[in-house]
């Protein structure tokens, strides 16, 4: 069976475009297509509407341009999933650090 | 910060460079097109709009094997592979497939593909109404005139609708 | 399928970057939260990894070089042939590249395209200056691509208007014939598969 990409996805465009090459989309690095795959999978379970998420990453890019930021497309897209989840009340940001000083540190190591 | 800010006056500018005032000359696109298209992204209105449908994962991660539900019966096309067709050159209302570049243009039908729905009318609520579509081929200088490139004939795939008959072409060579 | 904390080096001993961990903590909140699930993640990016990409067309390529009737089947109904490959779905039209005459996809309307057989479209396809200028100046266009070809080639472009996708079948390069069908399959490109680009003999050993 053949996956189609969704139409969402491929529809993005601009300095939102996912990175791709030849046809695939890239990911330099784990964690990119781990926030890549939380999105997505967060938008079929309709937490947020894509349309949402793609908005806010838009407003990331162009803040973080205008900041003369030299973050990475997804260090902004994972900014963008952050403030998205917070603004609609299913992330605290406190629990996030701490969350992070727990695998961080060893205290923590599986993502269950 | 609204989306409108991210298409500063550099993404305008490049909107209006050299090509784009051609095209807007050419009647390519129209100004009213590139505006709705500028307004269109600034409010992230995308022309696409995201299914909601719960089980789009399994959907996106597979691919029907059926054909696809837009090939309907309809009445017999009323061209043949070889015949000389003018496009309608009525501004329509609402959706259409025949870019306004191809509109009161002389084609010859390259291929019958077969009947499909109509998206003119099923995007109204109009029905379905599936007949002929076609693959048209435009010679370049039908198309833009004295300056188009050589050898560079653009296909399209248009409806029975689009078109009428055309008296074949007097020899030119 | 590889799990995040797999691949964040258990047994390794560089540090693992920060935008990494907050990701690994991000995805275990949003779990306990039943936000999201594990598998789900694993599934979307298995799929945009490994599954969808030009390697599907590329197959239908290969096929066709290698088979004149699979070829000739191909060209007269591409929605059918590769479904005989296990590939479906799409109202395909395959347009095949000759010495005469060479072939250019575009959707003006909108960005219409192959997804199943060649993946997630180049941003470039998208671009209002792709759409606009590959059916005015499609030679121009090309030569920016590095394809250079003599009037005397005729560059046919196919506007995607309705509902049909195109593909193009290139040329197969000189010097392959000992090259076996998977080996055929690698040399073709997205690019080539849209007609900006042709495949390019393999490298001289």
């Amino acid at each position: 069976m053949d996956p189609v990409p969704s139409r969402e996805i491929a529809d993005m465009s601009g300095q939102a475009a996912l990175p791709r090459k030849n046809g695939e989309l890239v990911f330099d690095e784990a964690w990119q297509g781990r926030i890549f795959g939380m999105t997505v999978a967060m938008s079929h379970e309709a937490c947020f509407a894509w349309r949402e998420f793609q908005a806010q990453l838009i407003a990331e890019i162009a803040h973080a341009e205008r900041e003369g930021e030299s973050s990475s497309y997804y260090e902004r897209w994972l900014h963008a999933f952050e403030r998205l989840l917070a603004d609609k009340g299913l992330l605290d940001e406190a629990a996030l650090a701490e969350r992070t000083l727990d695998f961080e540190t060893g205290r923590r190591d599986d993502v269950f | 910060m609204a989306p409108i800010d991210y298409l500063g006056s550099s993404y305008y500018e490049r909107w209006l460079d050299g090509n784009v005032r051609l095209l807007v000359e050419k009647g390519v696109i129209t100004r009213e097109e590139l505006e709705r298209r500028m307004a269109q992204l600034a409010s992230g209105t995308d022309p696409a709009p995201p299914h909601s449908d719960p089980k789009l994962l399994e959907r996106m991660l597979r691919v029907t094997k059926e054909r696809p539900h837009y090939r309907q019966p309809g009445p017999p096309p009323r061209f043949a592979t070889g015949d000389r067709v003018l496009t309608r050159n009525d501004a329509p209302v609402g959706h259409t497939r025949l870019p306004r570049y191809a509109r009161g243009k002389h084609g010859v039908i390259d291929r019958v593909h077969g009947s499909y729905i109509f998206p003119d009318t099923n995007a109204h609520g109009q029905g379905e109404q599936p007949h002929a579509l076609y693959s048209v081929r435009f010679d370049a200088a039908e198309l833009w005139g004295g300056s188009a490139e050589p050898c560079a004939p653009v296909h399209l795939d248009l409806w029975e609708r689009y078109l009428e008959p055309a008296a074949p072409a007097r020899s030119t060579s | 399928m590889s799990r995040a904390h797999d691949e964040h080096g258990h047994h390794h001993r560089e540090p693992e970057s920060v935008l990494s961990l907050r990701v690994r903590a991000l995805e275990s909140l949003l779990i306990e939260k039943k936000l999201v699930s594990s598998e789900a993640v694993d599934r979307i990016v298995g799929a945009y990894e490994q599954d969808i990409g030009p390697h599907n067309g590329a197959k239908v390529v290969a096929r066709a070089w290698v088979d004149p009737a699979y070829r000739q089947r191909l060209l007269a109904d591409g929605t059918a042939a590769i479904e005989e490959l296990g590939f479906g779905g799409v109202d395909l039209q395959v347009v095949e590249n000759t010495p005469g005459v060479h072939n250019l996809v575009v959707c003006t309307l909108c960005s219409c395209y192959p997804h199943a057989l060649i993946g997630l479209p180049p941003v470039w396809y998208k671009s209002f200056e792709y759409r606009s200028r590959a059916v005015r100046e499609p030679r121009v266009v090309l030569r920016e691509f590095g394809v250079d070809l003599p009037e005397s080639v005729e560059i046919r472009i196919w506007d995607s208007s309705a509902e049909l996708r195109y593909l193009v079948l290139p040329q197969r390069p000189p010097g392959t014939e000992r090259l076996s069908e998977a080996a055929l399959a690698e040399l073709v490109t997205r690019d080539a598969m849209i007609g900006v680009a042709v495949v390019p003999a393999p490298a001289a050993r």
